[in-house]
């Protein structure tokens, strides 16, 4: 509203008898300005106006003629800069109606969950000025924080209704799906923490009334989020958040103060400013089940598969219960479940692996009784989730603000956190240089490789061969010779590839001693530079994956994922022949094979399991875990057996017969064995997860 | 503005409902199906007062269907241009404010609330508040405003109001 302009009178002279209109009311078109007679006619005629806008100015008093055609009033042309629903706000126009050219300045949809509000740039620039300032006196920082997989989990599977710290919602009336969600651990206290220092915004893929239900798990009195909430429905690309961002921080450097926690990286158009969270898994057989249409293949080939053994533990479990429980097999399969929690959510690293295949047989073993007896009395079962992520995230976004505002005070100018980010994440391993070791394949140049690009991220150095500055060797087998070259040299640590997988996943610089190199994790080590080579990523599209969860029953997945797993495991043997074809066919013969040959691989591997601290924690947990599972029902079991296809049936037929021979065997020898075994295979996955969440660092 | 008028709507209904309870289920029928429904031309239905008359029921050929034509009045809520109401505030915006007048939304433009009244983001929850602060407008709070336009389609009704004349603004009880 700026425009000043005059209404005229009419083609006579009047006398003005009554102004109902007054400076500052609002006028639109059939509105009455004034009442006025015509010169010589008592007739009161009223006159009306065909325009939109503000009175500013009465330019005659009541009682006074007026010249025909001279200016009447002023007043100020309403601009329609705020549109909803093709009606400007302001005036009340109906923009549907007067013409399209002047309703058109208002574009920016400001907020979050009214998409149909729009506003024009130049209002929106000063509302997002007036953020941005507000923020800034505040001393706070804005976080987008995307809800699936970085916060929750969701799935729409059957889950007992007995588990604690699992929310059960339908969203579409009472004969609609059953939605299972459950927060990521520290969830709560998370916000709480990070509130004081961030705007909290939720972005999501999800629809909206999920969302917000969501929200009000998370933020019961709306304190939290408010109506900062964008949701699908609001979003402006079916792909990507980025389009919105330009839309909700409107102005010049709204955006340099938006901070991103996601878990993929892609649908930010990779922005700098976005830290990738590791993705959050608790229900097995689901992925994102709000990811973007055109990209929840992939996310089902890492993601579901990786479920899936979960899946298979529980349905080990739950066989048991039907033939009666034999003690050692339920041991067995909580060693195998805790394996996969390690191996799922805590960094992919080794030695939060090892832990449960201590030695605690007899402790587990009356624990074990103890415990599924109790199953049955106690209705709400608590399941362990070693999930410690958001330990790590809520101090990185401590460090983010702690910097921006030590810069911000010194130089009282803006910085941008798309460029702090990349620089504060850069600092993670300064001083540090780094020489690879099996980790690349000879044909792909180490400036392309994702390990080197993931290291330089972190501020490291790496070089070709050992150097004299060389401070730590990764290394993905022993006997190269890098390594022995390095072992020579005590100034160098000599370390796994996950020691640098989870400095990046937490921006810190670990303890090496957390990731030694040993001999017998070779065939492991091997094949995770297989998954983290980047041509294995985009794969062919097969259009039944896109959205499978919603017409396939349980034993549809069940056969579904069973050839993923086939495909994955065969593509990532091609790719291991880059390197060295022999071994990589050993590995893959292995991993088919009957648990016989690989008893002999396992018991050599037996002496080096690591005795490290995390080892009972787990264990314990494991045992939790287990009785949190053991209520499911086994009669859905009984019916997959009946029909599942015959691929999953031979990978749980693999199972099976392991088990079996455990009976025979010493049991701690024999619970050991089938965990590895799966391990093995299980790393196959793990590198699919792996490689997606590193995938960022490539591109 | 809200209005007593006769209308009018067709049921169809069901063979299996044939029986002595037939005209019974035709009331509560129109019942379920139009109250609370929304027409362009006569706005809300806020409720049926009384069945005039049910007509006689046409089978439809083919199906078994029947047809009743039913004469009903009912109160039905039509908001106006220029029309004063009283909404309950539903979202603070620093864009403007949603209002609800009963099934109607309403939105209310910043430049539609007086010029003291500034957005509030930082208090909770956000709200609009008049410089010296003695007025206070958040969500839940009860408003008068004045309608200054509609967008009536076929479903519904949506309304952009003001509070920028005499005796509009909160109102305290």
């Amino acid at each position: 509203m700026s425009e000043s302009n005059d209404i005229l009178s009419p083609n006579k002279d009047i006398k003005i008898f009554k102004w109902v209109v007054h400076e500052g009311s609002q006028i639109s078109n059939g509105s009455i300005l004034c009442l006025y007679q015509l010169d010589g006619d008592e007739k009161i005629q009223r006159l009306k106006n065909t325009h939109y806008g503000t009175v500013k100015k009465l330019l005659h008093k009541e009682g006074e003629t007026v010249n025909k055609l001279s200016p009447l009033l002023t007043y100020i042309e309403c601009l329609h800069t705020t549109i909803i629903r093709d009606l400007c706000a302001d005036c009340g126009a109906d923009l549907e109606q007067i013409d399209i050219a002047s309703s058109s300045k208002a574009s920016v949809p400001m907020i979050h969950s009214v998409p149909d509000l729009k506003v024009s740039e130049e209002l929106a620039k000063k509302l997002g000025r007036a953020d941005t300032d507000r923020l800034l006196n505040d001393k706070k920082l804005v976080l987008l924080v995307d809800l699936d997989q970085t916060l929750i989990h969701t799935t729409n599977d059957n889950v007992p209704n007995n588990l604690k710290d699992v929310y059960h919602f339908q969203l579409y009336g009472i004969n609609s799906p059953w939605y299972h969600t459950r927060l990521r651990p520290g969830t709560l206290t998370f916000l709480q923490n990070i509130d004081p220092l961030y705007e909290l915004h939720i972005c999501t893929f999800g629809a909206r009334n999920y969302a917000h239900m969501i929200c009000a798990f998370l933020d019961e009195n709306g304190r939290l989020f408010s109506h900062r909430i964008l949701s699908r429905d609001e979003c402006l690309n079916a792909t990507s958040k980025k389009d919105n961002l330009k839309a909700l921080f409107p102005d010049d450097c709204g955006d340099s103060m938006v901070c991103i926690i996601d878990d993929r990286e892609d649908v930010w158009n990779h922005a700098t400013n976005l830290i990738q969270v590791k993705p959050y898994h608790f229900f097995q057989h689901t992925g994102d089940i709000n990811a973007p249409p055109a990209l929840a293949k992939r996310e089902l080939d890492g993601k579901g598969v990786d479920f899936n053994k979960i899946v298979k533990l529980q349905k080990v479990k739950g066989k048991k219960k039907t033939k009666e429980e034999n003690v050692e097999e339920k041991i067995e399969t909580e060693d195998r479940k805790e394996e996969d929690v390690g191996e799922s959510s805590s960094s992919f690293n080794d030695s939060d692996q090892k832990p449960p295949k201590n030695d605690e047989t007899s402790d587990q073993q009356t624990e074990e009784k103890k415990l599924s007896n109790e199953d049955y009395e106690e209705n709400l079962v608590e399941i362990q989730d070693p999930d410690d992520y958001l330990l790590y995230l809520e101090s990185i976004l401590k460090l983010i603000h702690e910097r921006f505002y030590d810069v911000y005070d010194k130089t009282k100018n803006i910085p941008d956190l798309k460029l702090l980010i990349p620089k504060l994440k850069s600092e993670v391993l300064v001083g540090v240089s780094i020489v690879f070791s099996g980790l690349v394949p000879n044909i792909v140049k180490l400036e392309n490789s994702r390990p080197y690009l993931i290291a330089k991220n972190l501020g490291a150095d790496v070089t070709e061969g050992i150097t004299d500055a060389t401070t730590h060797l990764i290394a993905a087998s022993t006997g190269t010779q890098k390594v022995f070259q390095a072992l020579k040299n005590k100034k160098i640590q000599v370390v796994t590839p996950d020691w640098l997988w989870t400095c990046a996943e937490r921006w810190e610089h670990v303890d090496e001693k957390l990731f030694p190199l040993s001999s017998n994790r070779n065939h492991k080590m091997r094949q995770i530079p297989a998954h983290c080579s980047p041509d294995r990523l985009p794969e062919p599209d097969d259009v039944k994956f896109n959205n499978p969860y919603l017409q396939m029953s349980d034993n549809d997945i069940a056969s579904m994922e069973a050839e993923v797993e086939d495909d994955e495991s065969s593509e990532s043997d091609d790719d291991e022949k880059g390197e060295s074809p022999p071994e990589a066919e050993r590995v893959a013969r292995k991993r088919r094979s009957s648990p016989d040959e690989n008893e002999e691989e396992v018991k050599k591997f037996r002496p080096t399991i690591d005795l490290s601290g995390k080892g009972d924690e787990s264990s314990e947990s494991g045992s939790e875990r287990e009785s949190g599972g053991s209520g499911r029902s086994s009669s859905k079991e009984d019916d997959d057996d009946e029909e599942e296809s015959p691929s999953a049936k031979f990978r749980r037929g693999e199972e099976i017969s392991s088990e079996f021979e455990l009976d025979s065997n010493d049991s701690v020898e024999s619970v050991e064995q089938p965990g590895d075994e799966e391990d093995d295979g299980e790393w196959n996955m793990m590198g699919a997860a792996l490689e997606r969440e590193f995938l960022g660092y490539e591109d | 503005m809200f209005y007593h008028i006769a209308l009018e709507h067709e049921i169809l209904l069901h063979p299996r409902y044939f029986g002595p309870q037939l005209l019974d289920t035709v009331r509560q029928k129109l019942y379920t199906e139009v109250e609370g429904t929304c027409t362009g031309k006569y706005g809300f239905v806020i409720a049926v007062t009384s069945i005039n008359d049910i007509g006689a029921g046409v089978i439809q050929a083919g199906q078994g269907f029947v047809v009743y034509p039913v004469k009903y009045k009912a109160i039905v809520f039509r908001p106006f241009k220029g029309e004063v109401l009283d909404a309950v505030v539903k979202q603070v915006n620093k864009v403007g404010m949603f209002a609800e007048i009963g099934p109607l939304s309403c939105f209310i433009s910043h430049h539609s609330i007086p010029a003291d009244m500034q957005f509030c983001p930082n208090s909770n929850p956000a709200c609009y508040k008049s410089k010296d602060e003695d007025i206070l407008i958040a969500a839940e709070d009860k408003i008068r405003l004045k309608i200054v336009g509609t967008r009536v389609d076929a479903t519904g009704i949506f309304a952009i109001g003001t509070l920028m004349d005499d005796y509009l603004g909160l109102v305290l009880n």
